[in-house]
C-alpha cells in the first residue's frame, strides 16, 4: 500500500463506500439533531486520485468555503474535511443558534460554532467506523479556516502526496433542509492507514 | 490574448499579451519567470519540495520545487526569453491551518516549500524581486504579461500587487 502507485479493486472500493456511508449516516444525524432540520447525504464517492485534480470537486478554486479540519489518529491515520460554501456555513450557524446574529466572516463565537461543528460530524463519523472495525480512531481539536477551496484542499492532499503518489479520497455532499444549504465531507486515510482498514475489513487482499 | 490557467503541478508558458493564473494557491508556490522586454513568460503551481520522494521516473517536473525550477527556466528560454531580462516572482506557501504540530518541520509544508523554491533559483543564479509567501492565507496569483502586472488576490482582502 506504500508503494507508489494505489490500485484498489471493486470490492475493496465497495467496502470503503459502505463503512463510509455508515459513518456519514450518524454524522449526518448528529447534525441533523444539532440543528433540527433534515440532513440528507449521497452516497460517499471513493476515488483514487493519481493525479491532482482534487480542487475541482468543490466546484473551483476559487470558491469561498468555510472549512473545518481534523486529524484522525489512533489505529488509523488520516484526514477529514468538512467543506461549506461561506454563504451556506452563515446559514448553518443561523440555524444552530437561532437570533445569535453571527457574522462568520468576523464573530469569534462564530468560529467556535464551526470547530463544534466540525467536531460533532467528525466524532460521529470515526466511533462508527471505530465501531465497525474495532480500531482505535479519534480526531484532534478540529481547525477552522475561511478561505478558497483550492487553498484548502490543495494543502491537505499536499501532505499526504509525501506520502504517496496516488491517495484515495472519500467525497459526501451533505443537503441541508432539502438543497438549501449544501456541504462536503472529504476523508482521506493515509496510505498506510488504508492498508489497515481493508485488512481489519477482511478485504486485504481482494 | 490567452488565459493559461495554471493547476496544481502544472507548467505554462505564454506570450505578450497572455495571462498566466494560479488560483487559490493554498501551500503550494505558484512562481513566474517573465522576459520584461518581450513580454514572454512562465509560471508552474509547485506542490511539493522535493523529487526524491518518487521511485522512479518523475512524470510531473512542475510538481516538485527541485525539478519545476529548472523546467520553467528551460522552458520560458527555449520560447524566446533571454536570462538577463528575466523577472521572478512567487506566491504561496501559506499553512491553511492553525493547529497543534502545524507549524513542526515535518509539517510547515508551505513553508519548506518557499525555502525550497529560493534555494533552487540561487542554484540556478535566478534573482528574486517580488514574494508574498507564508501566513495562513491562501492566495490567487495572476501575471499579465501584456502589463507585467503581477496581482495578488487574498480571501477577505481583495487585490495587491506585487
Amino acid at each position: 500500500m506504500s508503494g507508489s502507485v494505489l490500485e484498489l479493486s471493486d470490492l475493496q472500493k465497495d467496502t470503503i463506500r459502505e463503512i463510509s456511508n455508515i459513518g456519514m449516516g450518524n454524522a449526518a444525524t448528529s447534525l441533523s439533531q444539532l440543528i433540527n432540520t433534515r440532513v440528507d447525504i449521497t452516497v460517499p464517492y471513493v476515488k483514487v486520485v493519481p493525479d491532482v485534480e482534487v480542487p475541482r470537486l468543490l466546484g473551483g478554486e476559487e470558491v469561498e468555503v468555510c472549512a473545518a479540519y481534523v486529524q484522525v489518529v489512533g489505529d488509523v491515520r488520516g484526514h477529514l474535511v468538512m467543506i461549506f460554501l461561506t454563504r451556506d456555513a452563515q446559514m448553518l450557524l443561523n440555524q444552530m443558534m437561532p437570533g445569535a446574529d453571527m457574522d462568520i466572516a468576523t464573530s469569534e463565537m462564530a468560529r467556535s460554532a464551526l470547530q463544534e461543528l466540525g467536531n460533532i460530524l467528525a466524532s460521529s463519523f470515526l466511533r462508527s467506523l471505530a465501531d465497525m472495525t474495532g480500531l482505535v480512531m479519534h480526531s484532534t481539536v478540529p481547525a477552522v479556516a475561511m478561505d478558497f477551496a483550492g487553498s484548502i484542499i490543495s494543502y491537505v492532499v499536499s501532505n499526504m502526496y509525501e506520502l504517496s503518489e496516488n491517495i484515495m479520497i472519500v467525497d459526501t455532499r451533505f443537503e441541508v433542509g432539502g438543497d438549501q444549504i449544501d456541504g462536503e465531507c472529504v476523508f482521506i486515510p493515509e496510505p498506510g492507514a488504508l492498508g489497515t482498514l481493508l485488512e481489519t475489513l477482511g478485504v486485504g487482499d481482494a | 490574448m490567452a488565459i493559461h490557467r495554471v493547476g496544481m503541478a502544472e507548467l505554462k508558458i505564454g506570450g505578450p499579451g497572455d495571462r498566466l493564473e494560479a488560483l487559490g494557491l493554498g501551500s503550494c508556490i505558484g512562481l513566474a519567470i517573465v522576459d520584461k522586454v518581450s513580454h514572454i513568460g512562465g509560471m508552474v503551481h509547485i506542490m511539493l519540495p522535493d523529487s526524491k520522494i518518487v521511485q522512479g521516473p518523475i512524470k510531473q517536473l512542475g510538481k516538485y520545487a527541485d525539478t519545476a525550477v529548472p523546467e520553467l527556466l528551460e522552458q520560458v528560454i527555449k520560447a524566446g526569453a533571454q536570462r538577463e531580462r528575466l523577472v521572478v516572482k512567487m506566491a504561496g506557501g501559506a499553512e491553511m491551518f492553525a493547529f497543534a504540530g502545524s507549524d513542526s518541520p515535518k509539517m510547515a509544508i508551505g513553508k519548506r516549500n518557499a525555502e525550497a523554491v529560493q534555494n533552487h533559483l540561487r542554484e540556478h543564479r535566478l534573482k528574486l524581486s517580488g514574494s508574498d509567501t507564508g501566513g495562513h492565507k491562501g492566495r490567487t496569483f495572476i501575471v499579465s504579461l501584456d502589463d507585467l502586472n503581477f496581482m495578488i488576490r487574498i480571501v477577505g482582502m481583495g487585490e495587491s500587487n506585487l
